[in-house]
This record gives structure tokens, sequence and C-alpha cells, in this order.
């Protein structure tokens, strides 16, 4: 039973850190109708921007804990989100007609923006050193700050991109332009602007991802491969472009990964996740909220 | 009189029979290898680009090169069959693994079915390093034989020296330039582009969309498992390092630094960026770099690839003439 309810604890941290990822990833898919293969290594740059502030950086040394990582995690996002937005104008929406390219383009981002990381940073792990390092003793479960902490952030991450999307103008544009860019168009909506602000918004949020498991876990430049992964099986199993959809496939996708890397085996997990994800596109084709384009 | 055809036609005759000579003019046994490497390389590379002549993108190419690989290595270590039945039944094995992955994914247009191909690079590599009795786990599948000797008209060929190996790694690559150039100039090559172009309206037209995008997918995945049949008999070992999605985005690199608009494409960007590689040995870290920024500008500025630029020469020229 303890077994069971610390792993049920560390399976909703891992799980909204992935939700966090595939939510990106999705808003990414749904506004510029692109597969982003780099979007793991904007969670790993997340990752090392908050190592950067946080160990290195000789402002923030002197500021109180909270401001410190708060601090931290916001410069890390903006910084992220511009590289993003570089990307995004300069290489993909040039390549926009072709599917294909643009797909092929983002591995190409994948491998420059992992070697850079790779040349700059070297390939040894790297341990942030936590400003929060209490542990909360709840009955039989033991659950460290830093862990919830990054729960409180994922779910306010979330608050803020449910009340962009669906209470401003600017969500109502980015809905509009995911549903047809060139009608979103001739009503005046900026397009390329909200292909930016698009890419923006989700690069910083597999930053703030990265950024929040880098001092529970560690960083290193290939740290993007596995989430990214297990985001598009989650992207996948919510269907394509839907962000409730990401969030639920992103949850179960989580548990489901840390129940059967603690009971059966870490090797086990990844085949698991994958297969159910086979086998719910051969039942529903578009996944559980996607819909036929 | 000497019309454009011919003067092609000739240049890849004499380009043909250089190639087979070479193995003649090479001392070094290195050079050779690596030679080795470009035609199996350019095998997988034209499987590729077979399926995203249909604009389906196939980054598990490398898990179906493994697949042939190890079912190859299976088949001659644990049953003792010979090479040449290994052979072909790699490649079925590696077909049949596609027709399986193809049917549900291919049905539906967008990134579904690159987001399975991942899945399935990731379930292949794991089920390889898991099934140690079978697959031998993480360390791989060892002292898998090398190709049985065959008699050659009075000529006994051993498989012992590298000269073997080249001569049938040619004969694999020219089976399957011939393979897929006579398919893709075929009826269902012209179905393949109008696929990608308009999917619906293809369909409409009464054209079964789904048996021409599986049967390219089986034919690309036939040749990867005959490749990588090959290349575990040549290595005599297999490990679950060599096939990783990472092999595979090196290869569609290479596809698209080639240029995926002909047959010659994937060969020329294979012979490219292997020799390049070989080249930056010592600045390995480097490698991922440069290769994505080749691949980036390639994309931004030369979408038709390497072998587009004497076409842009000349019209360039002639803009200017």
């Amino acid at each position: 039973m303890e077994i069971f309810l610390q792993t049920l604890t560390n399976g909703i941290m891992a799980s909204f850190i992935l939700i966090l990822v595939a939510m990106g990833l999705c808003l990414v898919y749904g506004i510029l109708d692109i597969v982003n293969f780099a979007h793991g290594e904007f969670y790993m740059l997340g990752g090392f921007g908050a190592w950067w502030f946080l160990e290195s950086h000789p402002i923030l040394k002197s500021m109180p804990a909270i401001e410190r990582y708060i601090v931290a995690i916001v410069l890390t996002m903006i910084i992220v989100a511009g590289i993003g937005i570089i990307v995004e104008k300069f290489i993909f929406r040039r390549l926009r007609e072709n599917h294909a390219a643009v797909m092929i383009a983002s591995l190409g981002v994948m491998s420059v923006l992992q070697s850079c990381a790779l040349v700059s940073f070297g390939s040894v792990d790297k341990n942030i050193t936590s400003p929060f390092k209490g542990r909360i003793e709840l009955g039989p479960i033991s659950f460290s700050e830093e862990r919830l902490l990054a729960i409180i952030c994922c779910i306010v991450f979330m608050i803020l991109l449910y009340l962009l999307i669906d209470r401003t103008k600017i969500g109502k544009a980015m809905k509009a332009v995911s549903q047809d860019p060139e009608a979103a168009l001739v009503q005046g909506i900026n397009t390329g602007r909200i292909f930016s602000l698009a890419m923006g918004i989700g690069v910083a949020l597999a930053a703030a991802a990265g950024a929040l498991i880098g001092p529970i876990f560690y960083v290193n430049p290939y740290m993007g491969a596995e989430p990214i992964m297990k985001a598009f099986a989650a992207v996948i199993l919510g269907g394509l472009g839907s962000l409730p959809g990401a969030i639920i496939g992103g949850f179960l996708i989580g548990m489901v990964e840390t129940f059967v890397t603690t009971y059966v085996g870490a090797h086990f997990a990844m085949s698991l996740v994958f297969l159910i994800m086979i086998c719910v596109l051969i039942a529903k084709p578009t996944g559980i909220f996607g819909h036929v384009e | 009189m000497w019309n454009k055809v011919s003067i092609k036609k000739i240049i890849v005759a004499i380009a043909a029979l250089m190639g087979t000579l070479l193995p003649f003019f090479i001392e070094d046994q290195y050079i050779l290898h690596i030679l080795i490497s470009i035609l199996i390389w350019s095998i997988m590379a034209l499987g590729i680009r077979i399926v995203l002549i249909s604009g389906h993108l196939n980054v598990a190419q490398a898990s179906f090169m493994g697949m042939g690989a190890y079912a190859s290595g299976v088949l001659a270590t644990k049953l003792g069959w010979s090479f040449w039945f290994c052979l072909p039944a790699a490649g079925l094995v590696a077909a049949f693994l596609a027709l399986i992955v193809g049917l549900p994914t291919l049905r539906i247009k967008g990134a579904y079915f690159v987001i399975i191909t991942i899945g399935l690079a990731e379930v292949c590599r794991n089920i390889w390093m898991m099934w140690d009795s079978l697959f031998g786990g993480p360390q791989g599948l060892l002292g898998i034989p090398t190709p049985n000797p065959i008699k050659l008209g009075g000529l006994e060929i051993m498989f012992s020296s590298k000269m073997d190996f080249f001569y049938l790694a040619l004969i694999l690559f020219l089976l399957t330039v011939f393979v897929m150039y006579r398919f893709e100039k075929s009826r269902a090559g012209l179905i393949l582009k109008s696929i990608r172009q308009s999917d619906l309206l293809a369909e409409c037209l009464g054209v079964k969309i789904m048996k021409y995008k599986l049967t390219a997918f089986a034919l690309g995945a036939f040749f990867a498992g005959l490749g990588g049949s090959f290349w575990a008999h040549y290595f005599t070992y297999c490990s679950p390092w060599d096939f990783t999605l990472h092999t595979s985005f090196t290869m569609l690199i290479y596809v698209m630094v080639g240029g995926m608009g002909s047959i010659l494409g994937p060969i020329v960007g294979c012979a490219l960026m292997m020799t390049l590689d070989e080249f930056l040995r010592p600045f390995k870290e480097f490698v991922p770099f440069i290769f994505g920024t080749i691949l980036i500008l390639v994309l931004l500025f030369f979408s038709g690839g390497f072998v587009s630029i004497p076409e842009r020469l000349r019209k360039v020229l002639r803009r200017a003439a």
C-alpha cells in the first residue's frame, strides 16, 4: 500500500510535467500544423536555463529562495520562447507549404540545438541544488517540497493557458487560425503573429517543464529525447491538436509509465505506452478527442 | 545526334562500370568498407524516399533494417539456416511488419504515421534489449556466420575478403535501384505522386490509395530488411544500438540533402554525407551541428537537394545568356 501511494504521488508529478510538454506540442501542432521534433530540445534548454540561472548567475544568488526560483523559471521561459520564435520565423514559416519538409527541418533544428548544448555545457549530468530541500510527511508517504512546487506550477500554467485561449481576443484569434488560416487572414487576423505567439508559448511550456524537472532529477543535453516521445504518445492518445486531449493523454501516459516502471520494469514501460497508442489508433484512429480533418 | 537521353545513359554506364571495377584499384580495406556502407545506406535511403513520394514520413527505417538483421541473425545462429535463405526471409519479415504497422496508420492523414513509426522504433529497440534469450539483450546478437560460400561457374566465392562483400552489396544495391526505378516509372509511381498532391481527389477517381501506400511502405521495408541481413552477416553481429531512431534521422538527413526528387538524390546524399562524416571524424561532437545546419540550409535554399544544383545552374546560365 505504501509503495502504491508513493507511486501514485510520483505518477501525478510525472503526469503534470508530461502534460506541460504535451500541451506545448499540441498547441504548435494545432496552430502551425507541424509536428515539431525539436520540442524536446526546448525542454532540455529549459533545464539548462534553470541550471544556469540557479547555479551560476551572480545577481540571483542574493535573492530569497522562492523569488529566485520563480525568476529563474520565468527568465528561462522568455529566453527559450525567443529562440523558438526565431526558429519558427526563419525556418518553419518558410517551409509551411510542405509538411514533410517542415518535419524534417525540425529534425535538423533538433540536432543543432542538441549539439550546441553538448558543446557549450558538456555531456556530464548536472545537478541543480534546489532552493527547496524540505520534505512533507503525509502519513506513510513522503513528498519533497520541490515535487509539490512542480505540480503547483504545472497547474498554474495550465490555468493560465486555459484563460488565454478561452477568455482573450488573442485566444479567439488562435482558435480561428487553427481552424482555417486563410479565413482568419481575411478576417484581419495577423496570422504571422499568431504563429510566432503559438510557437513561443508552446516552447515556453516545454522550457518550464524542463526547468521544473531539472532540480528533481538532473540536466544533460540528451534529456529531451524521452519526454518528447511520451508527449507524442500522449498527444496521439488524446487526439492531435486537442488541448483537453493532451491533458487526458498526458495524465494516462504519465500514470501508466510510472506504475509499470515501479511494478514491472523501466524497459517495459515505454513499449507498453506505445502499444497502447497503437491499439487506440486501430480502435479509434483520431484519438480520444480528435476529429477527422 | 547526341541527344540528352543517350548522353545520360552513357554517363550512367561509365559510372556503373567504374563502380564495378573499383575494388581492383582500391588497396585500402577501410575505404572499401566505407563504400560498402554507402551502398547499404543508399538502399535504406531509397526505401525512405519511396514512402516520402506519397507524402508520408517514415522514421523507423533503421528499425526495419534491424528487424531484417535480427531475423537473419536468429535464423542463422539458432536454426542454422544458410545465408541465402536468411536474406529473403529477412526482407519478408521486415515487409510483413511494415504491412501490420501501415494498415491502421496509413489510413489517416496527418502526423499519425510519423509518430507511430517513432513508437515502432522504440518498441523494437526495447524488444531487442529485453529478450535476452533470443536477441542477446543489450550487447547484441553475436557470432552470426558470414555468408556461406557459393560456386559461380567454377569460381568459388568465400566471403572472406571485403571485396566479395562489396560485390554482394553492389548486387543488392542495383537490385533495389532497378525495382524502385521500375516501380516509380510505372502507374504506381504516378499514383503515389498524385496521393501527395491530393489524396482525396485520387480516391475519388477510383484509386485504391491504401493499396499503393502500403505497397510502397512494404517495398521500402523489404529492401531495408535485405540490407539489414547483409549488415548482420557482414559485421557478424548486430546490437540494438545500431538501429535506433537516431540512425533513421541520419538516413532522413541524407535523403533530403541529396534531394528526394529523383532516385539519384538519396544515393548522392548518402555518398556525399558519409564521405563528409569520415572527414569530420576528428570533430565528432560537431557532426550533428554541421549535419543539422546543412539540412536546414538545403531545405531553405535548395529544396531539390544537391542533385538539383546542375539544373539550377543551367537555369541561371540560360537567364544570363
